[in-house]
């Protein structure tokens, strides 16, 4: 009876850190792997916003950014109990968000649509008031950059790997991630700059 | 502090927290410095820059597919549990597999010793089976090997590890396969007959093969060999060692070997993938696999998801006829050295 008691105990207070949002992405994992389907609804709430950024920002295109983040995320349910824990989740899906994007470019499902600095519209001062605007032109600003910047870029900022495991994740040393973030800034700062663009 | 420290402080404390007083000499660097100043404002536009969203649709759409998947998995549990509680329904089946496979490999056992008897006295021996495939040249045998009957009782002894009916069902026999054996997981194609030094073995397990004999498969000695990595020999008789070495191919200046999730109970049964993954539904690999990259053969490599090439890869079935999977109707795995 005690231990009947302590289960259901346990239990709620699984569910109640569920709910909460307070769990962990391996316990998220873990508790999908038993088909909790709160657990798969965490797991997609808490990550598809970084999927589809980064297939936004690999494609620039929004219905071929749809297509990319739903395909990862069948990939990652199907293969959840491959997931082995040794590495961050977010790191785990980062690799099959970029092979998945890479993939379907090759297949033809979908073109990276080719941006060029030249073509990006300098920004105003007037620009940055609008947050709308101001993230659309960032956007805009990041799709030119040199694609091995972007995805450092993004694997820090959309998946919030830190440095060591961005660089596990590209398999290059955590020296190269640390360069080509700050290049991907540097470049970024210039390109954004009122200034520069003529306010 | 010179500029590009400046900046590299400036974009790092972006991603962590950097320490306290570098970062006040970096803003105050700054302030008499109109190029990092401009660049301070970038990334101050950058920090403020809000990430793109997945429409909320697409969300909904997401969390239904995740949903469906729950309920397949949970379905699945239940199925294994309801199996569980039928022991009635299940244990016999074992128990009768098992019943059917101790006299049957007894009786392997028997016959795979006569037929040894039968070969080495008509000096063919096993050595001589093998050449046949791969050209190895069989050497005189001693008047010990004659006295297979009694030599050969482990033939029989591993009853528990080959008992299984499930040990050998998804194995594709299938006619032009080459003669090959696994131990491990590790898939070995056959050498020859090797002088080894007892000295040298390292002792393994037993595979179990019937060679090419047609009659079941019996559980043969194997050892690997002290320092050489990818051989390891089958005691075919006192003595008298046949070589195996593993299935090899090259990728980024790396050799990785050839495995099977399946047992290969015989000569003439491919390899199938590792149990780990899901056969493909699709020649591009999906849902399991994801294209990495085409070898220097122009053989297609394929990936898990989130997984990479250091862990292993897998080849789809159809290469070329010189490559090492070639005429394997099945998908490969192939595994670091």
């Amino acid at each position: 009876m005690l231990l009947v008691n302590l289960r259901l105990f346990a239990n709620v207070i699984e569910e109640q850190a569920l709910i909460a949002g307070a769990l962990s992405d391996h316990d998220l994992v873990a508790a999908a792997r038993k088909g909790d389907e709160r657990a798969f609804e965490a797991l997609v709430r808490a990550h598809s916003n970084a999927v589809y950024g980064h297939a936004l920002r690999f494609f620039g295109d929004s219905a071929a950014a749809e297509d990319a983040t739903q395909e990862v995320f069948v990939k990652m349910f199907r293969s959840l109990a491959s997931f082995d824990g040794r590495s961050a989740l977010s790191t785990w899906l980062f690799r099959i968000t970029r092979n998945v994007c890479l993939d379907m470019a090759r297949a033809g499902a979908h073109r990276p649509i080719p941006t060029d600095p030249i073509d990006l519209v300098p920004p105003t001062v007037r620009d940055f008031a609008d947050d709308v605007v101001m993230s659309r032109t960032v956007e805009a600003a990041i799709r030119t950059l040199p694609p091995e910047e972007r995805d450092a870029l993004g694997a820090v900022t959309l998946f919030g790997m830190n440095y060591q495991e961005a660089a596990l994740a590209f398999d290059i040393p955590v020296g190269t991630v640390k360069s080509r973030v700050f290049r991907a800034r540097r470049t970024l700062a210039h390109l954004l700059d009122p200034a520069e663009g003529g306010a | 502090m010179d500029c590009l420290k400046a900046q590299e402080i400036l974009s790092e404390a972006l991603d962590h927290d950097v320490d306290a007083a570098s970062l006040a000499e970096a803003r105050s660097h700054c302030d008499g410095c109109p190029e990092c100043a401009r660049l301070e404002r970038g990334l101050d536009v950058l920090a403020r820059a809000t990430a793109p969203s997945a429409p909320e649709d697409l969300v909904e759409r997401l969390v239904a597919l995740g949903a469906k998947e729950a309920v397949l998995i949970r379905a699945a549990a239940a199925e294994a549990e309801e199996s569980v509680g039928e022991p009635a329904a299940v244990i016999p089946v074992v128990l009768m597999a098992r019943k059917r496979w101790t006299p049957r490999l007894t009786a392997f056992a028997s016959a795979a010793a006569v037929l040894l008897v039968a070969l080495v006295a008509t000096g063919i021996g096993l050595g001589g089976m093998l050449s046949a495939n791969r050209g190895v040249t069989d050497s005189p045998r001693t008047s010990e090997e004659y006295d297979a009957t009694s030599a050969y009782s482990y033939l029989a002894a591993p009853d528990a590890e080959y008992g299984s009916a499930d040990a050998t069902k998804d194995a594709v026999a299938q006619p032009g396969a080459p003669p090959y054996v696994v131990l491990d997981g590790v898939v070995y194609a056959p050498m020859g007959q090797l002088a080894v030094s007892p000295s040298t073995l390292v002792t393994a397990t037993s595979v179990a093969t019937a060679f090419d004999t047609g009659t079941e498969p019996a559980a043969i000695p194997t050892f690997r060999i002290a320092d050489e990595t990818g051989t390891i020999v089958l005691r075919t008789a006192p003595d008298t060692y046949l070589g195996f070495s593993t299935v090899t191919r090259q990728l980024l200046q790396r050799r990785f070997v050839l495995t099977s999730g399946s047992d290969i109970p015989a000569y003439g049964t491919w390899p199938t993938l590792l149990r780990r993954f899901a056969v493909p539904t699709s020649p591009d690999g999906s849902p399991t696999f994801s294209f990495f990259v085409k070898d220097d053969s122009g053989v297609l490599v394929y990936i898990p998801a989130g997984g990479t090439v250091e862990d292993g890869f897998a080849v789809a079935p159809g290469t070329a006829p010189d490559d090492p999977a070639s005429g394997n109707p099945n998908w490969t795995w192939w595994e670091p050295e």
